[in-house]
């Protein structure tokens, strides 16, 4: 992205740090977009755009790719702990 | 009375030789009358004719009634004779027993956990800190001489952090708010915000960031150029690594390291947490910091006024030399 757009907020070299107000926005449509992604998995694309512009639009570009990141993160934690506790259970069982 | 100077004989522990001779004659006088006890009264009469009859019923009278003045004064203590151990003393025993022994567990406890926080304090302390120079969100320069006199909590981090900062500062607050709330402490610590990321933050930055978030009042925005950042992230063992896009008009995330340290009125280190810790615990970890380190105190005025005379011992005995200056006592 070499064009800023306007809209979006900025956090380039000279521009101010979101304020408290800006994060929260930021984290409501953060919430609001990955809650709709949770639910529609496989087609996030097409059920949550709306929520992904508005997740793009209240968020720093660095701070979007760095929620994706997070969530995959966490999501993968998740999976091996789960994975972890039934093998867990499996082991007591026999 | 044959059963009675028997039984006395055997309590006696030892059969006195007059009591077995007496026995035997008594046996044949007692066999002989019949179960009738010789009246004591009329012994002497009868026995007037035979001195030798009247001295064997005399002594063993007498031994007779010794022996029950024996066996009456010990039947007194025949409470206490029966032997030392009782089912209540036992008892008595037992509870004191396990009182001491709860009593010196909990007290060897206390020392070891006194020893290792000894050894954890004195020992190894790891070599956190060090010089630096940067700038505080009045434009007023800081160094490494700011810290002594004060208790300081620093925490590094750049203002265009997503979550991990913002909640980091969050946490600051609230854990120096405790402190200041501490009745005996009270508000001593000053709170430390150091940025990692020199190519956006300046001072000027800093002081909009923190106008714009509702961190605690006393908290200090410390900024300098990329040299002096690096500078003192060296100090004090922290990464920090910008991901630096194409176009400086983008915005970019600064990888560092997420730890606060705890710095005592010497400029020292005293201790340190991570991400994990929560306010609470953090909190009660300064607060014993902080208590420890006034406990400690008489030890340091010592060691200060031993350099004090060491110092002067050899500004004596070398009259050229520059007297040197006493350590800061705090």
């Amino acid at each position: 992205m070499t064009e800023s757009d306007p809209d979006r907020p900025h956090g380039g070299v000279g521009d101010s740090p979101p304020a408290a107000a800006d994060r929260k926005k930021c984290y409501a449509a953060r919430d609001a977009y990955y809650e709709c992604a949770a639910k529609n998995i496989g087609n996030e694309a097409s059920a949550c755009s709306e929520l992904r512009r508005a997740l793009e639009g209240s968020c720093l570009p660095s701070w979007v790719r760095y929620f994706d990141r997070k969530v995959l993160y966490e999501d993968y934690k998740r999976r091996l702990a789960e994975e972890e506790r039934a093998r867990n259970q499996e082991q007591q069982r026999r | 009375m044959l059963s009675r100077l028997a039984l006395s004989a055997v309590r006696l522990g030892r059969p006195s030789p007059l009591a077995v001779s007496s026995t035997s004659s008594l046996a044949r006088r007692c066999f002989a009358s019949s179960n009738e006890a010789p009246p004591k009264k009329s012994e002497p009469s009868e026995a007037t004719s035979s001195s030798n009859k009247l001295s064997f019923e005399e002594e063993a009278a007498r031994q007779i009634r010794n022996a029950e003045l024996i066996r009456d004064t010990r039947g007194k203590n025949e409470e206490f004779n029966k032997g030392p151990v009782t089912w209540v003393s036992l008892g008595l025993l037992a509870v004191a027993g396990a009182g001491l022994v709860m009593y010196f567990q909990s007290e060897r406890a206390n020392h070891r956990a006194n020893l290792e926080a000894k050894r954890n304090r004195g020992l190894g302390v790891p070599k956190i800190g060090g010089p630096f120079t940067l700038v505080d969100t009045n434009g007023k320069r800081w160094t490494e001489e700011d810290l002594k006199g004060r208790w300081t909590l620093i925490y590094f981090g750049f203002t265009f952090c997503p979550d991990v900062c913002p909640d980091e500062l969050d946490k600051m607050t609230e854990i120096v708010n405790t402190i200041d709330n501490t009745p005996d402490i009270g508000p001593v610590v000053t709170p430390l915000f150091i940025s990692v990321d020199p190519m956006r933050d300046n001072a000027k930055i800093m002081g909009e960031y923190l106008a714009a978030n509702a961190f605690h009042p006393r908290i200090v925005g410390l900024t300098g150029t990329t040299e002096e950042v690096h500078q003192v992230a060296r100090a004090y063992r922290v990464y920090f690594s910008a991901g630096m896009p194409e176009n400086p008009a983008d915005d970019y995330l600064v990888d560092h390291t997420i730890i606060q340290y705890f710095m005592n009125p010497e400029g020292k280190f005293a201790t340190y947490y991570g991400q994990t810790t929560t306010a609470q615990d953090a909190a009660k970890r300064l607060i014993q910091s902080i208590r420890e380190y006034r406990a400690d105190a008489p030890e340091r005025e010592r060691a200060s006024l031993m350099a004090e005379l060491d110092a002067a011992k050899a500004a004596a005995s070398n009259p050229t030399a520059q007297g040197a200056t006493p350590p800061p006592r705090q």
